[in-house]
């Protein structure tokens, strides 16, 4: 079904590896050089800005090509939307044989043209069958349940096809958001049970690409896998985030809700809240996944906020200097501490740090810097303190 | 995949000993927390240096001037102590220094500095009208500072601060948005300062002080002068258009020989990306839209421009090698960009 050489993508992944070693000094220059003339890989991959320069030029391409099409058909005084339909899935068809034909006969690989020329086929795809729904005369939410179905269906394909991260994502999101989109049509019952469906479905997504796919296919769609899985993880948060359901349960069950009163099983709600990110956190570092402890590290600062937002008990600057002390704190004890590697972790700076370090800085510039003003007179008003970026206004 | 190295072992292309170092290590893999720590300290300085303005803005009727200066000068000067006494010494290459904790201390440093400065003008007009004054001090401190400690993140505060001093933001996400390009005055300054920022940065590496410094001069001086030139261009009419067309082939031209020393693609995408709005804002204007016709004109060049530029990515470095040294083979010598 895949689409790439598969012996190229397992000498790839050989490559890649034999680079860590070099870095880690585990192998010699003559090494990774015999390794990489004997796993030979004829993929075309640009490096990153050469890909996002193909990437911009060819959305461009398409986009002036489908503007061109439509004034084709403008042009032949068929006014119709069945004609414009028609032509939209000549034109997915047209990005689809592209597609095929750059990553099989010149085995495009990630290389920015093949990855616009999925996202368009799909997109474009997508597109017309929500206009043939809306068209067909279906006006309520049942063109977004059978649509998105639809779509998440195509998308799936599609990644098996392609294994493209964008389709692999736009798959999770657009089944998820059929299944929500259903229960919040099937009456009372259907819309008290949003979170949950939201939860189960994210939970059921997790486990099955964790423990139902072969490890065969796990390699080759390792990418795609990864980023559903972080969306897995994000969404079951979300799902049973106090916040989000007591404010959309507001909205949609029209609940009136006075001082001190909570929504129903709100406690199950807010003990989530509560545990997800500390379980996160604890199972990506147990099982050394690193995208679950990202996660669950991003997830501590969305539960601090819910909480603080119903129950606040310190000032927000109190707060902002207790909470920023403590990370100081615990982040200069683990470096101290991990200095000498312990437990199986390190503070060893990966491969990857020069990228990290320029964009650190321009991180830390637009933060904090300076800001000018028009006539430099009010430079030095309120707003000066501490250059502390988000926070101008106090 | 677990037993690449067995395969390649197997295979007879790694020998024993070399396989016998990987499986040691796979097995027990270290899981580096750096980045994250690191992550970690930023959001910890943020929170503190935030809330430290605050407490300090809601209170200064209460706890005085002279204390809250005092308390800010003397964390200041902490931290500056033990930058200047943990610090390595002064190298022109790059430094290492030993705890990460190092870079966080520095920037603390420098944003109390901040803080200081913007408060004793605030306070007490030290400064009095000179603005000016007031706006590069903290620039050539932390200019000083960057170079003293090898640190390009002070580097980018410094370079950001100095634009200021001269009007313009130049962080990334409020180049286009905080700067009012309609007036010609801050064109110029934008062009100026893009100058004399790649040219200060260029004679530095020349002389081998912290030549990988040049990057983030660069970096900041090209989206500068590509952004302020095509202000220029947009606001200018007839003739004038193709003087500033010209100066965006001359950056475009600079750009594209920098990147090929740098071995760095991204200089060479952002001056195409740049020169092609450019190009295509002087095709648009340049042609009458009042035919039907012309319509279709439009379309034909976003596709013929595109597919051109398209396969010139694509087959850059043959056409590159064909010009530069007809006859010899493509130039393989970029091949991991």
């Amino acid at each position: 079904m895949i689409i790439y050489n598969k012996t190229w993508l397992y000498n790839l992944e050989t490559r890649n590896k034999a680079k860590n070693w070099k870095f880690n000094g585990l192998i010699s220059e003559n090494d990774q050089t015999r390794i990489s003339d004997s796993k030979p890989v004829g993929f075309y991959m640009p490096g990153f800005w050469m890909a996002l320069g193909l990437f911009f030029f060819t959305t461009i391409l398409l986009c002036a090509s489908g503007g061109f099409l439509s004034l084709v058909v403008l042009a032949t005084d068929i006014n119709e939307e069945f004609a414009f339909q028609i032509v939209n899935f000549i034109y997915s068809i047209a990005c689809f044989h592209f597609a095929e034909k750059y990553k099989k006969d010149k085995h495009y690989f990630n290389a920015g043209t093949d990855n616009a020329l999925v996202w368009a086929g799909t997109g474009s795809l997508i597109g017309n069958v929500f206009w043939i729904l809306f068209e067909a005369g279906i006006h309520d939410q049942t063109v977004w349940i059978a649509g998105l179905f639809l779509a998440s269906f195509a998308c799936f394909i599609v990644t098996l096809r392609y294994a493209d991260v964008f389709v692999a994502l736009s798959y999770f999101i657009s089944g998820l958001l059929a299944l929500l989109f259903l229960c919040g049509n099937m009456g009372i019952w259907g819309k008290a049970i949003i979170p949950f469906a939201g939860f189960v479905y994210s939970a059921g997504t997790y486990i099955i690409l964790k423990y139902r796919v072969s490890a065969e296919n796990k390699f080759f769609y390792h990418d795609c896998i990864a980023i559903a899985e972080a969306a897995a993880l994000i969404s079951a948060y979300i799902s049973v985030n106090y916040f989000v359901v007591r404010e959309l349960s507001i909205v949609m069950l029209d609940l009136y809700l006075n001082e001190g009163q909570d929504i129903p099983y709100g406690n199950i709600f807010l003990l989530l809240t509560i545990a997800i990110p500390p379980a996160y956190i604890y199972l990506g570092l147990k099982d050394k996944n690193r995208i679950m402890l990202r996660i669950g590290m991003l997830l501590v600062g969305a539960s601090l906020f819910t909480i603080r937002y119903y129950h606040s008990i310190l000032p927000p600057e109190v707060a902002m200097i207790i909470g920023g002390a403590l990370l100081i704190g615990i982040s200069y004890f683990l470096l101290k501490f991990l200095k000498t590697p312990q437990y199986g972790f390190s503070i060893k700076e990966e491969n990857e740090s020069a990228g990290y370090k320029i964009a650190e800085s321009l991180i830390v510039a637009e933060t904090f810097s300076q800001q000018p003003s028009a006539e430099s007179g009010n430079r030095f008003g309120g707003g000066s303190f501490g250059g502390a970026g988000a926070n101008e206004n106090y | 995949m677990q037993n690449t190295a067995k395969s390649l072992f197997e295979e007879g292309i790694l020998d024993e000993g070399t396989y016998n170092k990987i499986s040691g290590s796979e097995s027990n893999p270290l899981f580096s927390l750096f980045w994250e720590l690191r992550t970690l300290l930023y959001l910890g300085v943020l929170l503190i240096t935030s809330g430290f303005g605050i407490v300090v803005y809601q209170n200064i009727d209460t706890i005085g001037h002279q204390a809250i200066l005092a308390l800010i000068a003397v964390l200041c000067g902490c931290c500056f102590f033990y930058c200047f006494k943990q610090g390595e010494p002064y190298k022109n290459g790059k430094v290492k220094n030993a705890s990460t904790f190092f870079d966080y201390i520095l920037l603390t440093g420098c944003l109390l500095f901040l803080t200081f400065e913007g408060y004793i003008q605030f306070q007490y007009q030290v400064f009095g009208l000179r603005y000016g004054l007031a706006a590069i001090i903290p620039t050539v401190v932390f200019f000083f500072v960057s170079y003293r400690f090898d640190n390009i993140s002070i580097l980018s505060m410094a370079i950001t601060g100095l634009a200021a001093w001269a009007g313009i933001t130049i962080t990334p996400l409020h180049l286009i948005e905080s700067n009012d390009f309609t007036g010609h005055s801050v064109i110029y300054t934008a062009e100026v300062l893009g100058i004399a920022l790649s040219t200060a940065g260029w004679v530095l590496m020349q002389k081998g002080i912290k030549s990988h410094f040049f990057y983030t001069y660069v970096n900041f001086a090209t989206h500068l002068l590509f952004v302020s030139t095509l202000a220029g261009l947009f606001l200018s009419e007839g003739g004038e258009k193709f003087l500033w067309f010209a100066w965006i082939l001359a950056l475009a031209a600079a750009c594209v020989v920098f990147a090929k020393q740098e071995k760095s693609f991204y200089f060479l995408l952002i001056a195409l990306i740049y020169t092609y709005t450019g190009l295509t804002h002087v095709f648009m204007t340049s042609i009458d839209w009042d035919n039907e016709a012309v319509v279709w004109l439009g379309m034909w060049y976003f596709m013929a421009s595109c597919a051109g530029i398209i396969y010139f990515l694509v087959n850059h470095k043959k056409i590159v090698s064909k010009l530069f040294n007809p006859g010899s083979g493509p130039d393989t010598s970029n091949d991991h960009l």
